[in-house]
């Protein structure tokens, strides 16, 4: 199992360089580093981390190409390659609709699909013309974005429940290219996970992926109502709160974050490996904190 | 420009005597310009390394913002944000026009100054739109802006908002455009001396190497993008000015370059030997120039040319 980090959510640039180079010397096999709506634009914080460590790939994304035309994304991943290396893998996804309505970015939920679908493409095709071997991954929820991730290197699935995971799987099953990448981006916290609707960062990076979720998802596991109830009351309040995370429901919330101990996190591990997936990112808010990475770099280390 | 020369520049920029790096974007051309300012904050120690200029015509302003609190965070404030619409052939080559080019620069600058203040904004203009967009910070920061300008309304502009300005442009205009700058900040009750002006001419070592064609499609190339406004203050023949620009638009820089005689050639770029090229820049700081950016293009022996120049720079400092 490869095991990659998300950092670069909200923390400065020289926590995510100290994180990156735990991770890094800890046997970390990548690092990712977010883009928008994080604050720090990640080309950038990339080449920061590129310049402290030596190991690690590093990966940027997710990036929007909704936010960016495709000759700029192919530039940041050339440069970056260019200048530090063969080292840079991207994940291309269309991106939380609610923060690039707050930039000015307002599209249907329609062409937010296509334009990334496009991207995925000419993105891939122009860095291999450029002679780079970065893996272009896309982050996928929904049968169409599954489907066309068969165009990249690989797809990252933003949830973390088994049974919808091998749903997600089931429709590419027996079309998946030789070296393609099956992985999995949920929201992580390997921890104390009792009580978790109370844990404010692992409850609300949930709830902030379950109600971006896909209709088709939703609709086919029983709880789109559910899923709809909490999105108005999102619109209501203008944000995610401790409401909407209650209005979601522990059931709900379980499906989109990992939340265990280094135990249960080892056993989860088997059981993904055992339904295809090959590959781990833990989003945050385990990457958010030092010890979240120390704590990983751990549970590594004993696999 | 390539990483290697970039890189080159950022490692030796302490030891040359370097006061700061700029770097430029040319629209959907060569490396990104964000991250090379990044490797460049990351690869020097103690210079300025500003972005020289970032054409706001093609990024989101939230792009602008964030790689602001990114690139001011790597160079722990070296860096220095060089802003402006954008080059004229550019835009037109990539299908960007803009109603209102003065009005738009001076609404991206308000709110990337909002923003980096901690604001959380609702604002739209041409160009932007932001409901509720807010960069988090904790506390503010102090990113000093400069703009890369030509006409009169976007000098006055600078004068007024600027920490600084770009200029670019034979030696007649930039005397005309540093006066305007100067007046419009001492109109706005701003500090003498307190806008800086980075003089950005082509400078083509031809000591070293670097073949005089180069330097002659280069000053097509500046011919073809000098507004007629800046054309106008110049006793050239334009005549052959009209010709280079109607070559360079309908061929290339490099047919344009056959028309470029030893008087345009002086006129548009400083080149020649380092003596010669040093008491040019001496010229600059005489009409009010506070920095003289060097290069490019970058070819011949630049490395040595730069050593050499700034050697030359640095023997006349010494003598009393």
């Amino acid at each position: 199992m490869r095991w990659g980090v998300a950092l670069n959510v909200r923390e400065k640039l020289s926590d995510t360089v100290r994180k990156a180079e735990i991770a890094d010397q800890g046997g970390i096999d990548q690092v990712w580093v977010t883009d928008f709506p994080a604050i720090r634009y990640a080309p950038a914080v990339a080449a920061a981390v590129a310049e402290r460590t030596t190991e690690c790939r590093i990966g940027v994304g997710l990036v929007s190409p909704l936010l960016y035309s495709v000759t700029q994304i192919v530039q940041f991943m050339s440069t970056l390659a260019d200048t530090y290396g063969e080292r840079f893998d991207l994940l291309l996804g269309p991106g939380d609709r609610h923060a690039l309505a707050s930039i000015g970015i307002k599209h249907s939920a329609k062409l937010m699909v296509g334009k990334t679908k496009t991207a995925l493409e000419k993105v891939r095709h122009e860095l291999s013309e450029a002679g780079h071997n970065s893996s272009v991954f896309l982050g996928a929820q929904g049968p169409v974005m599954i489907k066309a991730s068969l165009k990249a290197d690989g797809v990252l699935l933003n949830y973390a429940d088994l049974e919808m995971v091998d749903w997600a799987l089931s429709q590419i099953r027996n079309k998946v290219p030789k070296n393609f990448h099956l992985g999995i981006f949920p929201p992580t916290f390997v921890g104390d996970c009792k009580d978790f609707e109370r844990n404010q960062r692992v409850s609300f990076s949930a709830a902030m992926v379950a109600i971006g979720i896909n209709s088709i998802i939703s609709e086919s596991f029983g709880f789109r109502d559910k899923i709809e109830k909490a999105r108005s009351l999102m619109k209501e309040r203008q944000q995610i709160d401790s409401e909407v995370v209650k209005s979601l429901g522990r059931e709900i919330l379980q499906r989109f974050v990992f939340c265990g101990t280094g135990e249960q996190l080892k056993d989860y591990l088997k059981e993904l490996e055992g339904i295809g997936i090959s590959s781990v990112v833990f989003g945050p808010p385990q990457g958010t904190r030092r010890n979240g990475i120390e704590i990983l770099v751990n549970v590594k280390s004993v696999i | 420009m390539g990483v290697n020369a970039t890189s080159w520049i950022a490692q030796n920029s302490d030891s040359l005597g370097a006061g700061s790096i700029w770097v430029g974007e040319d629209i959907a051309l060569g490396q990104e310009t964000f991250v090379l300012t990044a490797s460049s904050l990351l690869q020097s120690k103690s210079v300025r390394v500003g972005t020289g200029i970032i054409p706001v015509t093609v990024h989101n302003v939230s792009t602008l913002a964030r790689t602001g609190v990114t690139l001011d965070e790597i160079g722990s404030g070296r860096f220095a944000y060089g802003l402006g619409i954008g080059g004229i052939q550019d835009l037109e080559k990539h299908g960007i026009s803009i109603k209102k080019p003065v009005t738009e620069l001076r609404k991206i600058v308000e709110i990337l100054k909002r923003l980096w203040s901690g604001e959380t904004t609702y604002s739209s203009s041409e160009m932007f739109s932001l409901h509720g967009f807010s960069l988090e910070l904790t506390n503010p920061i102090n990113i000093p802006i400069f703009l890369g300008v030509r006409g009169p309304q976007m000098l006055k502009l600078s004068g007024e908002i600027a920490d600084g300005v770009i200029l670019s442009g034979p030696f007649d205009y930039l005397r005309y455009a540093i006066s305007i700058v100067d007046s419009a900040a001492d109109q706005a009750g701003r500090i003498k001396g307190e806008v800086e002006k980075v003089i950005w001419v082509p400078t083509i070592p031809t000591f070293k190497g670097i073949q005089e064609k180069v330097a002659r499609r280069v000053v097509a190339l500046v011919i073809a993008d000098t507004p007629d406004a800046v054309l106008d203050m110049l006793s050239v023949d334009r005549d052959k000015v009209n010709q280079i620009r109607e070559v360079v638009a309908s061929s290339s820089p490099k047919e344009g370059a056959e028309f470029v005689d030893d008087e345009l050639l002086d006129v548009f770029s400083i080149s020649g030997s380092k003596e010669h090229m040093v008491d040019r820049f001496e010229e600059l700081v005489g009409i009010g120039a506070t920095e003289v950016v060097i290069g490019p293009p970058f070819s011949g022996d630049w490395r040595e040319a730069l050593v050499e120049i700034f050697a030359e720079v640095d023997s006349r400092r010494s003598i009393p």
